[in-house]
């Protein structure tokens, strides 16, 4: 039993050093985007953030996400699990780290361990091979993105802070009761406190979106997506990058640079790029006084 | 199609083999950048030895200070600025048109911070004391000038100076002999 296991991880063990080619399925067409479509997203490592200036010289605060081995891990259709969605893996991992279910599962796939694995909702159209790389420019500087994330923790924290209570006064005879609740319901009837009364509790790690960040730079060379603002959760966290639901269609990305990659960026298409491609703010130069 | 083929070696430099395994690609396709995207100034990522952030900040440095100005914050520089110096700061007051904005005064502060870099000037404008922060590598910052090198501040940070100027904040005399040296030069290059 244990030489069996050990010639089957060493078995893993040579199967994953050689080139990791992704399979092309049947159904390959050139896939075209509808409005209906929904491409997938990526798993992202949030990597600190920095500033840049636009081409007005506005300065631009903006979070340094970096892809880190993105790969397709398994394809959900419609037959076997009731959906269309595409099993993302990020951050390659040591086999002898992983345990034996999930060293099957990837073996399946053919694509090394995982760290994390998410899954993105896909229209069919959409649906990329196993062991699909996704790479930075699966986004276009200038696109909205939604980013999701657990939130910072910030522990056992007081109501004021966590649900943003007003507190009582701080002088005029208020004795020990300055950042406390106060009232926590009536008085006879309804006789008990509701279920969902907001206290001091546990405040953060939960599971936080930020809509609509505009991509402001790629970088393809280290795969990095650079997007306008904060994103939730700490430095080298996973996070989840999709297309921003709140843009449709056209609003997606600026005119000239759609359509975007469907369903992701061609390989042709990504040879010719240069490494950096930063987005336009466009509109108006904001210094100028407008008449 | 999508088949991307990648060694394992190329995988684990984190860059992606933008090249297929069939090495038939005769001309290699060129991009043209939309309106929208700006292609800057390209350099080849060095990952030796430095993290991520350490190594895009030095590259937006870099780029960012490609006309020189690195030289005002370094010390090994003859052209360093110091607390205390009088300079003359002159900035674009917009992207779009090539008028600009003066100011002059005692730089009584320098933050080191790389590409965050800032340093603040402070002068009396009409008895009001004024302090402006400028971001060194900020694209609006047209040109930082010494005027008078600063004598006797044994400071990092002159901050003193707002309640106890003495004379520090006597600059019309140095104004006027500047214009003058600026008109003079000016003159001769004509």
């Amino acid at each position: 039993m244990a030489s069996l296991l050990s010639s089957f991880r060493a078995g893993l063990r040579t199967g994953l050093n050689t080139e990791c080619r992704s399979f092309v399925t049947a159904a390959t067409q050139p896939a075209t985007w509808t409005h209906k479509s929904l491409r997938t997203g990526v798993i992202a490592r949030k990597k600190g953030m920095t500033a840049m200036w636009d081409e007005w010289g506005v300065r631009i605060p903006v979070t340094v996400l970096q892809l880190e081995q993105c790969q397709v891990v398994q394809v959900l259709n419609e037959e076997t699990h009731g959906y269309t969605a595409l099993q993302i893996g990020s951050t390659d991992r040591t086999p002898k780290n992983v345990t034996q279910p999930m060293l099957g599962h990837f073996t399946k796939a053919g694509v090394e361990p995982k760290r994390k694995l998410f899954e993105f909702e896909v229209t069919p159209d959409a649906v990329l091979p196993v062991g699909t790389e996704l790479v930075a420019s699966h986004f276009v500087p200038g696109q909205f993105v939604d980013c999701s994330a657990p939130t910072m923790g910030k522990g056992f924290q007081g109501a004021m802070k966590r649900h943003g209570f007003g507190g009582q006064p701080a002088s005029h005879g208020t004795s020990l009761t300055h950042r406390s609740l106060g009232s926590t319901g009536q008085r006879k009837d309804p006789g008990k406190v509701f279920k969902g009364k907001k206290m001091a509790g546990r405040m953060g790690g939960e599971q936080a979106t930020v809509q609509s960040l505009k991509v402001m730079k790629i970088d393809n060379d280290l795969n990095l997506l650079y997007v306008k603002g904060a994103v939730p959760g700490v430095d080298d966290q996973f996070i989840k990058v999709r297309d921003a639901v709140k843009k449709r269609g056209n609003k997606i990305a600026p005119a000239d640079v759609l359509p975007l990659p469907f369903p992701t960026i061609q390989p042709e298409a990504l040879k010719a790029m240069p490494r950096e491609l930063v987005a336009k703010t466009g509109g108006s130069d904001p210094y100028v006084m407008k008449e | 199609m999508f088949s991307f083929t990648r060694t394992l070696g190329a995988r684990l430099s984190g860059v992606t083999a933008r090249f297929a395994s069939t090495a038939a690609n005769a001309a290699k396709p060129t991009y043209k950048a939309p309106a929208s995207v700006t292609v800057p100034t390209q350099f080849k990522p060095n990952t030796k030895g430095q993290g991520l952030m350490q190594l895009i900040a030095k590259e937006e440095v870099k780029r960012m200070g490609a006309d020189g100005r690195s030289k005002l914050f370094n010390k090994s520089h003859p052209d360093c600025l110091r607390a205390g110096d009088v300079v003359l700061v002159e900035t674009l007051n917009s992207m779009s048109a090539d008028k600009t904005s003066t100011f002059v005064g005692v730089l009584i502060a320098m933050d080191r911070r790389g590409l965050h870099s800032n340093f603040t000037v402070r002068n009396v404008v009409l008895k009001v004391g004024v302090e402006m922060k400028y971001m060194l590598y900020s694209p609006m910052i047209k040109s930082v000038r010494i005027m008078k090198r600063g004598e006797g501040f044994r400071r990092a940070k002159l901050f003193y100076l707002r309640d106890n100027p003495g004379r520090a904040f006597r600059l019309e005399g140095l104004v006027k002999q500047d214009k003058a040296a600026q008109a003079k030069k000016a003159a001769k290059s004509a």
